[in-house]
């Protein structure tokens, strides 16, 4: 088991590399000048050399390259083209945003998942079944900012029981300990502040649930049919056990080496689900400043912010990996 | 010799026998035959130039509402413009574009899964390279190469097929690894069949209907991330007709009570991917009856 989780993690940094050099690569190849762009659109030519110099983009790319390297291990995102910022501090301020959006979102979309694939597996070809299913396919296939606007027109516009977009109460942000704003109000003893911003939390996190939701009911369905199937099951089951812990103990911990591997593949779709949600809700999170700066071509902090969900993704991927392990003894120790 | 070629195309017309007894692939079929015959009639069956702009009847309501006009079915947005022959005409660019996307992506991954087949080395190296591609979220490296090649449809369509290619790569060498390994190829091998013939008589027949089935899923999700990048004004450009890029921009509508010009697009793209997704599970459930 440690050799597997060594060679997983092992191999994680080399990947890391591989991207790295990717999209530094990538957004050298772009044509402009970068200084020129930096420098504004009413500097002398000294000007331009010496931003150019400043930034070290007279040097040959592999000096750039290492240097950039260094720089990232020490922390240093590099500054936003922009506005001169430094992007790590562009990225902390807005990743407390996304994490309270992105979590709650993965963990509803897997529990209600996990839920409706278990009812529809149980009566499987009653209307409960059918109606999962169908579920899961429209799921899968809505665009994910389109029902963001469907939500806000019914539950905001029209029923007016939920705030437009945004996630700051009308006191505005409130600086905490956790930069969560739910958990902040609970912690400075303001339920109504609390209360206020999970509201502003519900739309979003629905919406951004609805795809791991779909992928993992559907799997949780066919990956359970196919273990109640099996003859370890009949014999549970003949032995006098209730069906209630037969699924519960036998079948359904079979049943979830697929649904641990879906759950790793919607990761990448969540992020992506995460930057349009954002930008439907007006969510101050990472995904909308993803966006800004792609339309902005504000390279510096594209690249920085595609290496860290790069950074994100495979980690993700790499404990997925490892969570076999954990769920099937067997591959411990293969 | 008769009997032989008959029982070599057997496979082929059985599994078109049970795509045609599916249940998923009637309704996805239909799906995706009225969704493509709209986009090619277009020209014929839109009562208006999907362009033109008269602010001076913005924001009509349908033709049910007595404010409405039969000239302008579904009313029309912001701008005056037709939504009926807006969506009609987004259909030629969204479903083409998801087309195009993909079938770009699997040329791709067919060329580089083929690897397999002839060195290991090379294989290793390729998917190694691949595994780089792998590390960043989808829609994340699309922006990146959106970044650097500046925001359009073509640009977009580019950018989804190098996130793509990879994906299908994978499947065309797992497949063909199976391939590889089975005796008919030993056989091949041993009687001194070229490599080249290899490839196309023997070792693709086996790998094409797991791509045929894997590149009607992919399909779906190419014309859902190109509908996202238009939504975040990265793919295709105003004024041009492309379902997310619509969305974006009359999103605002929603606020005035106006909500088809909202609502459609998105369904446009919801039915259109439900459709290529049925297919995809209808096919791979004919195809391969194992998974039955």
């Amino acid at each position: 088991m440690l050799r597997y989780a060594l060679r997983q993690l092992a191999y994680l940094p080399m990947v890391l590399l591989g991207a790295s050099l990717l999209i530094f690569l990538l957004l050298r190849a772009l044509p402009g000048d970068p200084a020129a762009l930096l420098a504004g659109e009413w500097a002398t030519e000294e000007q331009v050399v010496r931003v150019r110099q400043q930034l070290h983009l007279d040097e040959p790319l592999y000096v750039q390259y290492v240097a950039w390297l260094g720089d990232l291990l020490r922390g240093n995102l590099g500054r936003s083209f922009r506005n001169g910022e430094l992007v790590s501090t562009e990225v902390a301020a807005r990743l407390p945003a996304t994490v309270e959006l992105a979590v709650p979102a993965l963990v509803l979309g897997v529990a209600a998942g996990l839920v409706l694939g278990l009812l529809a597996a149980t009566f499987r070809g009653t209307w409960w079944d059918n109606g999962v299913m169908v579920l899961s396919l429209a799921g899968i296939a809505v665009p994910v900012f389109w029902m963001g606007l469907m939500l806000i027109m019914l539950f905001s516009v029209k029923l007016t029981w939920l705030p437009l977009g945004g996630r700051f109460p009308a006191e505005g942000a409130l600086t905490g300990p956790t930069g969560f704003l739910v958990l902040d109000g609970i912690l400075a003893g303001r339920p109504a502040y609390a209360w206020d911003a999970a509201r502003h939390l519900v739309l979003p996190v629905i919406t951004l649930a609805l795809f791991p939701m779909a992928t993992v009911a559907r799997v949780t369905r066919s990956s359970l049919l196919e273990v109640l199937q099996q003859d370890y099951i009949r014999t549970a089951r003949a032995k006098g056990l209730a069906r209630v812990p037969v699924l519960m103990r036998h079948a359904l911990r079979n049943a979830l080496i697929p649904v641990v591997t879906i759950v790793g593949i919607s990761i990448g779709p969540l992020v992506g689900g995460a930057v349009l949600t954002e930008t439907v809700y007006g969510w101050p999170g990472l995904g909308r400043y993803v966006v800004a700066v792609v339309i902005g071509r504000d390279f510096p902090a594209v690249q920085a912010l595609v290496l860290f969900a790069a950074l994100l993704f495979a980690t993700a991927n790499v404990l997925v990996d490892l969570s076999y392990a954990l769920i099937d003894p067997r591959i411990r120790f293969e | 010799m008769a009997r032989y070629v008959q029982a070599r195309r057997s496979p082929a017309i059985q599994a078109a026998r049970r795509l045609l007894r599916h249940r998923m692939a009637l309704i996805g079929g239909v799906i995706l035959f009225v969704l493509g015959a709209a986009a090619i009639l277009a020209p014929a069956l839109s009562p208006q130039n999907p362009l033109a702009v008269d602010l001076s009847r913005k924001l009509l309501p349908g033709f049910w509402d007595p404010a409405g006009s039969r000239q302008f079915p579904l009313g029309t947005d912001e701008l005056g413009r037709d939504v009926f022959s807006r969506v009609l005409y987004g259909g030629r660019i969204s479903l083409l574009a998801g087309i195009g996307t993909t079938v770009l992506a699997t040329l791709a991954g067919l060329l580089i899964g083929s690897i397999s087949l002839f060195s290991t080395r090379a294989d290793t190296i390729a998917m190694r390279s691949l595994d780089i591609l792998f590390a960043f979220p989808p829609l994340l490296l699309a922006m990146a190469v959106v970044a650097v090649l500046g925001a359009g449809l073509s640009n977009a369509v580019l950018a989804i097929t190098l996130v793509d290619a990879p994906r299908m790569a994978r499947v065309v060498r797992g497949q063909m690894l199976s391939v590889k390994s089975q005796e008919y190829m030993e056989a091949a091998r041993a009687i001194g069949v070229s490599n080249i013939r290899m490839l196309f008589r023997h070792a693709l027949p086996n790998v094409i209907p797991l791509v045929i089935v894997y590149s009607s899923l992919l399909i779906g999700r190419a014309i859902l991330t190109i509908a996202g990048l238009g939504f975040l004004g990265l793919g295709a450009r105003p004024p041009t007709p492309e379902w997310g890029a619509m969305l974006s921009q009359s999103r605002d509508l929603m606020l005035l009570g106006a909500w088809l010009p909202v609502a459609l697009p998105g369904i446009a793209i919801l039915l259109s991917v439900l459709g290529f997704n049925m297919m995809g599970d209808a096919l791979r459930d004919s195809l391969d009856p194992r998974l039955q």
